[in-house]
C-alpha cells in the first residue's frame, strides 16, 4: 500500500539518472512520485490523473513538448491553475528565469546549483503556501 | 653708228636696290627665324603632347590599378558625391546588395536594401551625417534579406589651400559594405554550442553530484566500510570540482561575448568588505588564519558599480589569499583616491615569484606550476580572469600589486567613485 500522506509529485524529466534521484529524494520524504520523459506523455498523463498533484516539477528541455508549452497548456486548466509548479533547468542564460516565472511558474531552479533535499524542501514549501491559500478561501 | 645706251642707273635707284635687297635680307632672316620658331613651336607641341600622353597613360594607369584595387575589394564600395549621386562603385557591391540594375544614386542603393524601415532610415541618415559632421560613421549590423550587413559611409574632405581659403570641402563620401553574415552564424553557432554544452554537461554532473550527496547524507549509517566512504566523498568532492570548471568554462564564454548583464547602483564599498569578512570568519579562523578590515578613518564615498558583481571579485580574491596562506593574516583596506576608490586584500602568503606574476590574470592560467601541483584541486585557474572581465565593465581596474616570495602578496582593484 502506498503511503499517500503527503500526496503525488509530478516530475517531468527526460534525463533518466536526474529524474530517478528526484524520485528517490521525493519518496525518502514519503511523496508519491509519477514519471513522465517528455512534455507530450506528460500532458497526457497530467490531465488522465485521477488525483490532482500537490506539485509538479517540469524540465525546460524535453523531447516532443518543451516545457514552457507544456507548463501552458496545463495551467490554462482549471484543476492545475493553483497547483505549484517548479521548472528545472541546467540552462547557463539566466535570462529564461523572467520568462517562466511571468508565464506561470512558481520556481525556477538550476538543477546542479540544488541539491535533492533543498529541492524538495523547497516544493514542500511551495505546497504548504498554496494549500494555506486554498483554505484561506475557502473559509472566505 | 647708232648705239643703245642702257639709261644709267641713277645713284637714287641704286641706293632704293640696296636697299631692297637689304630688307630681302632681313626677311629671309625673319622668315629663317620663323621657320625656326615654327620648327621649335611644332617641337614644343610635340613634346608637350608626348607629356600629356603620357600623363593620360600614367592616369589610366592609375585609374586602373584604382578600379581593379576597389573591384577586388569583398566588400561593396561606392563614391558618391554631396547630391549622393554615384561616381564609382565596385562588383562586389552589386553582388552583396543583390543589385539587378546599375545604381545612379546612393538612394537607389538604400531603396535596395530588404532590411526594417526604421534600418533604411538610420543608413540615409548616416551618409548625411558623415557629410554634415565630416566623421566616419559606422553601422555596426544591419539587416537585408537573410544577410547581415556592416555599412560605414566616409567622407571625401579636400583642403583649400590659398592663402585666402583654408577651409575644407566635403566633395563626396565613400560607402564601404561589408557582409558579415557569415561571422554572424559562426557566432551564433558558438552560442548554441555553449548552450548545449551547459545543458549536456551539467545534467550528468547534477545526477553525479546529486547521488553521491544523498548516499552520504541518507545513508551514513549503512556505509560502514571506511574505504567506500572515502571513495564516495572523493567522487563527492571531484564532482563539486568538475562543476565548478564546467561553471568557469560558462562564465568566460558569456562574459567574453558581452552577454552579462552589469546592474550599476550607487553604494558603500564597506559594506560589501563587511559582509565578505563576515562570510567567510568562520571559514578562515578554520585555518587557523585572522581576516580583518581596516576600515578608513572618514567615510568613503560611494562608488557606482555591480555590488554582487564587486562582492564576488572581493570573495574570488580573498579566497585565494586564504588558499595560499599558511601562518599570519589577510587584511583588506579601502581608500579613496582621486575619482575611484582603492581595494586592497593582504595576505602574509606563499608570495608569488616575478615569473609566476606575469602569468596572473591570463585565462586558465594559475601562478605557476608550482601553485598548480600543489593546489590541483581548488580551483580551475579563470578566477582573476574572470575577476579582470567584470571589473573592465564595471569601468574599474584589477592587478598584483605587489609580492614578494615567503611574505606575501598585496592584490588591489578599484571601482569608479558615483558621480
Amino acid at each position: 500500500m502506498t503511503d499517500m500522506r503527503k500526496g503525488k509529485i509530478f516530475i517531468a524529466e527526460d534525463n533518466l539518472e536526474v529524474s530517478r534521484m528526484y524520485e528517490r529524494a521525493f519518496r525518502l520524504n514519503e511523496y508519491e512520485v509519477v514519471l513522465a520523459y517528455d512534455g507530450e506523455s506528460a500532458q497526457r498523463d497530467l490531465l488522465a490523473m485521477e488525483e490532482t498533484p500537490a506539485a509538479i516539477l517540469i524540465d525546460i528541455n524535453m523531447p516532443h513538448m518543451n516545457g514552457l508549452d507544456l507548463m501552458l497548456t496545463i495551467r490554462e486548466n482549471s484543476r492545475f491553475k493553483d497547483v505549484p509548479i517548479v521548472v528545472l533547468t541546467n540552462s547557463f542564460y539566466k535570462e529564461d528565469e523572467d520568462r517562466f516565472l511571468s508565464a506561470g511558474a512558481n520556481l525556477y531552479l538550476i538543477k546542479i546549483e540544488h541539491q535533492s533535499k533543498d529541492i524538495v524542501a523547497k516544493v514542500e514549501a511551495l505546497i504548504h503556501t498554496s494549500t494555506g491559500k486554498d483554505r484561506g478561501s475557502v473559509v472566505q | 653708228m647708232e648705239t643703245t645706251q642702257e639709261p644709267k642707273s641713277s645713284p637714287d635707284s641704286a641706293l632704293l636696290e640696296r636697299e631692297l635687297e637689304h630688307k630681302i635680307e632681313e626677311l629671309r632672316g625673319v622668315r629663317i627665324a620663323m621657320m625656326n620658331l615654327l620648327e621649335d613651336l611644332d617641337t614644343e607641341k610635340k613634346k608637350v603632347e608626348d607629356e600629356v600622353q603620357e600623363k593620360t597613360k600614367e592616369l589610366r594607369k592609375e585609374q586602373a590599378r584604382l578600379l581593379a584595387s576597389i573591384n577586388s575589394l569583398s566588400f561593396g564600395f561606392v563614391i558618391a558625391d554631396t547630391n549622393d549621386k554615384v561616381i564609382v562603385k565596385n562588383a562586389a557591391l552589386s553582388t552583396i546588395l543583390e543589385l539587378t540594375e546599375e545604381p545612379t544614386s546612393v538612394k537607389d542603393i538604400i531603396d535596395s536594401f530588404k532590411g526594417i524601415a526604421s534600418g533604411l532610415d538610420i543608413l540615409t541618415h548616416s551618409c548625411r551625417e558623415c557629410i554634415d559632421l565630416k566623421k566616419v560613421v559606422e553601422l555596426k549590423e544591419i539587416s537585408h534579406g537573410k544577410k547581415y550587413l556592416r555599412v560605414f559611409c566616409t567622407p571625401i574632405i579636400t583642403k583649400n589651400n590659398s592663402i585666402q581659403d583654408t577651409t575644407e570641402e566635403v566633395i563626396g563620401y565613400v560607402v564601404l559594405v561589408e557582409d558579415i553574415t557569415e561571422a554572424k552564424i559562426m557566432e551564433r553557432s558558438r552560442d548554441e554550442f555553449f548552450a548545449v554544452a551547459s545543458h549536456e554537461l551539467r545534467t550528468p554532473l547534477t545526477a553525479i553530484r546529486g547521488n553521491a550527496d544523498m548516499i552520504l547524507d541518507m545513508y551514513a549509517d549503512k556505509i560502514v566500510d571506511k574505504d567506500m566512504k572515502e571513495m564516495l566523498q572523493d567522487i563527492d568532492i571531484s564532482s563539486i570540482r568538475l562543476i565548478s570548471i564546467v561553471n568557469d568554462f560558462l562564465e568566460v564564454s558569456r562574459l567574453e561575448q558581452g552577454r552579462f548583464e552589469i546592474n550599476k547602483e550607487n553604494f558603500n564599498v564597506s559594506d560589501v568588505v563587511e559582509k565578505v569578512v563576515r562570510d567567510l570568519k568562520s571559514m578562515v579562523e578554520q585555518k587557523g588564519l585572522s581576516v580583518a578590515y581596516t576600515a578608513p578613518t572618514s567615510p568613503l564615498p560611494t562608488v557606482f558599480a555591480d555590488k554582487n558583481k564587486t562582492e564576488q571579485i572581493l570573495l574570488n580574491l580573498v579566497g585565494n589569499a586564504v588558499k595560499f596562506t599558511k601562518v599570519g593574516s589577510i587584511t583588506i583596506t579601502t581608500t579613496a583616491m582621486d575619482s575611484f576608490v582603492d581595494v586592497r586584500v593582504i595576505d602574509t602568503g606563499t608570495g608569488i615569484s616575478e615569473h609566476n606574476q606575469a602569468l596572473l590574470f591570463r585565462k586558465f592560467q594559475q601562478a605557476g606550476e608550482q601553485t598548480l601541483a600543489r593546489d590541483v584541486t581548488q580551483s580551475t585557474g579563470l578566477g582573476l580572469y574572470i575577476s579582470k572581465l567584470i571589473i573592465s565593465r564595471m569601468g574599474g581596474t584589477i592587478g598584483l600589486e605587489k609580492s614578494e616570495v615567503g611574505k606575501g602578496s598585496i592584490f588591489a582593484f578599484t571601482l569608479p567613485i558615483s558621480e
